[in-house]
């Protein structure tokens, strides 16, 4: 990486900050840099499933109709109490699983299956193999269905929160149900709901920790993996055991996300609720 | 004076009833409105004036009687406790008719004044943005709060937000206004405010309806009087009538007791 620099740079540099430029953007610490880019995917498209799972909680907490009320009311009490690791680890596997199941029986023949027989996938032709972006979008979708029971009780308690004497004028004006939903209750449910959701962010972010557990080689594993006491036969032994420098970047990579997301939130309250007495008491 | 042909029957209420569980507060009221007529409902708390003018855009589902609005009746359909209007499309093309005011206001607080006061004539009848606009302004300026267009509710008088919420009644260009005690959450020196804009608009000739508490203003606006008891309508008048010629022992005792 740094023969790329000119002769006189690399002078004017030093060898002792030359020797630690070089080592921190050595590949393995590009690639470390480069796996931001899962944990924030995750973040993400795991809050955004979250939200999606939440608003369709609350919505079936809220339904008027009896069993749709039972499934939310299920979905928001029993996923809440759910470890996020274990499901974690269930869910991922139990879908690849299911999915492999389903591809056996249209592609297995029966010697396959008696090749296999007590293994698992079925036959080999039913193999599912799972790269990182497939495993990425199936952390998404754990973490949207664990952390959107959160969100959906969240939801489910702003939406109650909202005025009704608002909604009845809406009525009153002529509003469509949907209309009355969309242009009223979920537009004013934000900002008794942006303080518990920021919560369930923060609960989202924590866990993109976990990416590891799916083979995602993420900030966590590359942290461990570089902190490790590093020998080569070439130069025997190139460092001890770092690992709490590495877990320590990591702890400041978090308290910074866990910091630039409070601005953004604060900035998404003001914009929400503009012109609403509960943003501005005074 | 009686005009030769009387002016058509707006609102036409026939036998209403309304129970909540056991607690019957309707008990068969019928009434009728004539355009330009402003008909004002007085009676003590419980009395069933508000829930009376609340199933007129069946924010109140009654269980039995009938209401026509320009002599269309409201189809409702299913059995007590989930009787509702038979036709979503109906119900909301009649609501967009009727402007309602709320005793508490209701503005819609996520939106500025003149957002509010456009809201339905651009989201529910489809109107013109450029004429809305221009009408939102107006009615406004009518109630006289033309320079809190861009104001949000929170940040008014209860004076000016019911007046705010008069003008969104007025910009649909409603068949009637419905006024659901629109002074009785305000103080004093607020109610003359939204006082004078009521009476302006009677003065226009508009068909009013009117739950109020204020004995002043149903007296000097309304050509009709209808005094509601435990239900059903006790006394039922001119202005005059009602209030210097009572007959009902217990209207009697509701005016002393109002006074």
């Amino acid at each position: 990486m740094l023969d790329i620099l000119p002769q006189w740079m690399k002078d004017g540099i030093g060898d002792d900050l030359l020797f630690w430029l070089g080592y921190f953007t050595n590949g393995k610490h590009l690639t470390w840099y480069a796996s931001v880019q899962y944990t924030l995917a995750a973040a993400l498209f795991g809050a955004l499933t979250a939200l999606v799972m939440g608003l369709a909680g609350a919505a079936l907490r809220n339904a008027r109709f009896g069993p749709a009320r039972l499934v939310g009311a299920l979905y928001i009490n029993m996923v809440r109490g759910v470890p996020d690791v274990l499901f974690f680890l269930f869910f991922p596997l139990a879908f690849e699983q299911l999915v492999e199941l389903i591809r056996a029986q249209a592609v297995c023949t029966p010697e396959g299956l008696a090749a296999n027989a007590g293994q698992w996938p079925p036959c080999d032709a039913a193999n599912w193999f799972l790269g990182t972006p497939e495993y990425l979008a199936l952390a998404c979708v754990s973490l949207g269905i664990v952390y959107g029971a959160f969100a959906a009780s969240v939801i489910s308690g702003a939406m109650n929160a909202v005025p009704r004497g608002q909604l009845e004028a809406a009525r009153a004006f002529g509003f469509s149900r949907a209309q009355v939903l969309w242009r009223f209750h979920i537009r004013q449910m934000w900002i008794y709901a942006l303080p518990g959701l920021s919560n369930v962010w923060m609960l989202i972010i924590k866990a993109t920790s976990l990416l590891s557990l799916l083979q995602i080689a993420d900030i966590v594993l590359w942290a461990d993996r570089l902190g490790a006491p590093n020998f080569t036969r070439s130069a025997g032994l190139v460092h001890p055991d770092w690992r709490w420098g590495y877990y320590l970047v990591l702890l400041v990579f978090y308290i910074l996300v866990t910091f630039l997301s409070e601005k953004v939130f604060a900035a998404v309250t003001r914009w929400a609720g503009r012109g609403m007495s509960v943003a501005n008491p005074a | 004076m009686q005009p030769e042909h009387p002016a058509p029957t707006v609102i036409e209420i026939t036998d209403l009833r309304k129970s909540y569980g056991d607690l019957h507060v309707l008990k068969g009221v019928s009434i009728a409105a004539r355009q330009g007529e402003v008909v004002a409902l007085i009676g003590s708390s419980g009395s069933g004036k508000s829930t009376l003018l609340r199933c007129i855009n069946m924010l109140e589902v009654p269980e039995s009687g009938t209401i026509k609005v320009a002599d269309e009746e409201i189809r409702l359909a299913g059995k007590p406790p989930d009787r509702h209007p038979a036709d979503e499309a109906q119900i909301r093309r009649i609501r967009s008719e009727l402007g309602m005011v709320f005793q508490s206001f209701n503005l819609w607080s996520h939106m500025s004044v003149l957002g509010n006061v456009m809201e339905a004539p651009l989201k529910v009848q489809g109107r013109d943005r450029a004429e809305v606009r221009a009408a939102a302004l107006e009615m406004l300026a009518k109630v006289g709060i033309r320079d809190k267009a861009d104001a949000y509710p929170g940040q008014l008088s209860g004076g000016q937000q019911q007046r705010a919420a008069i003008a969104r009644a007025l910009c649909i260009n409603p068949k009637v206004m419905l006024f659901d005690e629109p002074t009785s959450a305000l103080d004093p020196e607020l109610q003359v405010e939204v006082t004078r804009v009521i009476k302006l608009l009677a003065d226009e000739g508009r068909t009013m309806i009117l739950v109020t508490h204020d004995m002043g203003l149903a007296r000097s606006i309304s050509d009709r009087v209808i005094f509601l008891h435990q239900g059903v309508i006790e006394e039922e008048g001119t202005a005059d009538e009602i209030f210097d010629a009572t007959r009902s022992p217990r209207l009697k005792q509701f005016l002393a007791a109002a006074n």
